[in-house]
């Protein structure tokens, strides 16, 4: 064995105990701090940042689609119908698809501080499933099997409780209500604000793009030429003086989350049945 | 030894990843701690606070995928601030038996250090900082010689090389305790 394996030896051999008093009063300071910090960052990066979307009533997994309505209703002051039809059909053909995959990524930028917040959405018309992930909890709603699995970050514990399947229709209901009243806001307030509609690529596919200005703020979405899906959009806006960044991905996987666990909750959580 | 491993784990970290994170690291980093600064006290003071900090980066919903990486940098940091605000005294030697720290734990004290990580503490007080970093390093056994190399913003061939004059004092320094 040479020189260096000998230190190194000794180094690993050679003990170290801690008082257990100590540990536990380390181990709580350091969960107490994990805990104030949690509340703080939920606190003042989400919700500041995702009251802007999140206003009305609308069910959170909407809240990308209502966004492309609010794009859409703008061409609506150059042309109904041409608007509607355009809603119409990219909603309809979002609802054929197996799975839809939404990521909203909100950046608000004040003077000194850049918050950031990320949401991951799941939803299958055919699975009758809806899945949603933040950087603190993650939803499952499995409407099918009537369960619904909320995840905790903080106690990394699942609560396992009932739904009715019949839900899944009133969230497309509420989801529905929830365009129609949002278009009406945004019919009223935006009249007269700069549209383009023109023909572009996004990562080497081509497609239209509908972009508009405002005094509030500007928007561009980008549709799939060929299959007439929404591929992204973002928007930028004011919200209380800070500038308010937000992009959504869209995709349209075959499969889905099959559970909570695919959408990235531990195994080691403790489940609660409530 | 328990072999330790870099936990990659995606996303943030929860309440639970934080407590193992301390039930799991903790007795490495404070020896660690140890041999870099060779003060108990101190060693013991930078652990804390560095858990600490990581309790409050990883509650911030900072993304920490490389746990064991952390901590490490972070001890090695404030280790290095230490150096800077505590500079020791060039003529201590293993000699003096009377500053190897006792056993019987005061109220405050959190580890107690076997008499032989005491001595290698003491030994590697004997080298110059560079050397005691990359051999606490190696003896640490989570970092390659080229990693180590960007810590110190050195070239690998200078890291070796002061990996082998620092093996080569403490061999000298310890000659009596690595042949047990």
């Amino acid at each position: 064995m040479n020189r260096a394996e000998n230190i190194k030896r000794m180094y690993e051999q050679a003990k170290l105990d801690t008082i257990t008093e100590k540990d536990k009063a380390v181990l709580e300071k350091m969960k107490e701090i994990y805990l104030r910090e949690s509340k703080a960052e939920n606190n003042i990066s989400e919700l500041s940042v995702w009251r802007i979307i999140m206003k009305s009533n609308i069910i959170r997994f909407a809240a990308a689609v209502v966004i492309i309505v609010a794009i859409l209703l703008t061409l609506n002051n150059s042309s109904v119908d041409i608007t509607s039809n355009v809603y119409a059909e990219i909603t309809e053909n979002m609802q054929e698809m197996p799975w839809v995959y939404i990521r909203i990524i909100a950046e608000s930028q004040t003077d000194d501080e850049k918050r950031t917040a990320v949401v991951d959405l799941w939803y299958s018309n055919n699975e009758q499933v809806i899945g949603m992930k933040d950087s603190y909890k993650s939803k499952y709603s499995y409407y099918q099997n009537e369960k619904k699995y909320d995840y905790d970050l903080d106690t990394n514990s699942i609560t396992v409780s009932s739904i009715d399947q019949s839900d899944y229709s009133n969230s497309l209901i509420n989801l529905q209500k929830g365009f129609d009243s949002w278009i009406m806001q945004f019919s009223q307030s935006n009249e007269g604000d700069e549209i383009n509609h023109y023909l572009g690529e996004l990562e080497g596919e081509k497609a239209e793009i509908y972009e508009y200005q405002s005094e509030d703020g500007s928007g561009k979405l980008y549709v799939n030429s060929v299959s007439r899906l929404p591929m992204y959009a973002e928007f930028n806006n004011i919200y209380k003086n800070n500038l308010v960044n937000t992009q959504i991905h869209f995709e349209f996987p075959e499969s889905g989350p099959r559970d909570i666990y695919d959408i990235g909750v531990p195994n080691d959580a403790q489940i609660i049945e409530n | 030894m328990v072999v330790k491993t870099f936990r990659i784990k995606p996303g943030k970290l929860s309440i639970k990843d934080v407590e193992d994170a301390y039930l799991n690291q903790k007795n490495s980093l404070l020896k660690f701690a140890y041999v870099l600064v060779d003060n108990v006290e101190n060693a013991e003071d930078i652990v804390q606070d560095v858990f600490l900090g990581f309790a409050r980066a990883a509650g911030a919903k900072e993304n920490l995928s490389n746990i064991k990486g952390y901590l490490i940098t972070a001890v090695l940091n404030k280790a290095r601030n230490y150096y800077r605000d505590n500079k020791k005294s060039s003529n201590e030697t293993l000699d003096c038996a009377d500053e190897i720290p006792s056993n019987n734990k005061s109220p405050e004290q959190w580890a107690i250090f076997s008499e032989q990580l005491q001595l290698l503490s003491k030994a590697m007080g004997e080298l110059p900082i560079e050397q005691r970093e990359v051999v606490s390093l190696y003896m640490d056994g989570c970092l390659t010689f080229k990693q180590i190399a960007q810590i110190q913003e050195a070239s690998t061939s200078t890291v070796q090389g002061r990996f082998r004059y620092g093996i080569e004092k403490l061999q000298h320094l310890l000659r009596n305790e690595v042949t047990k």
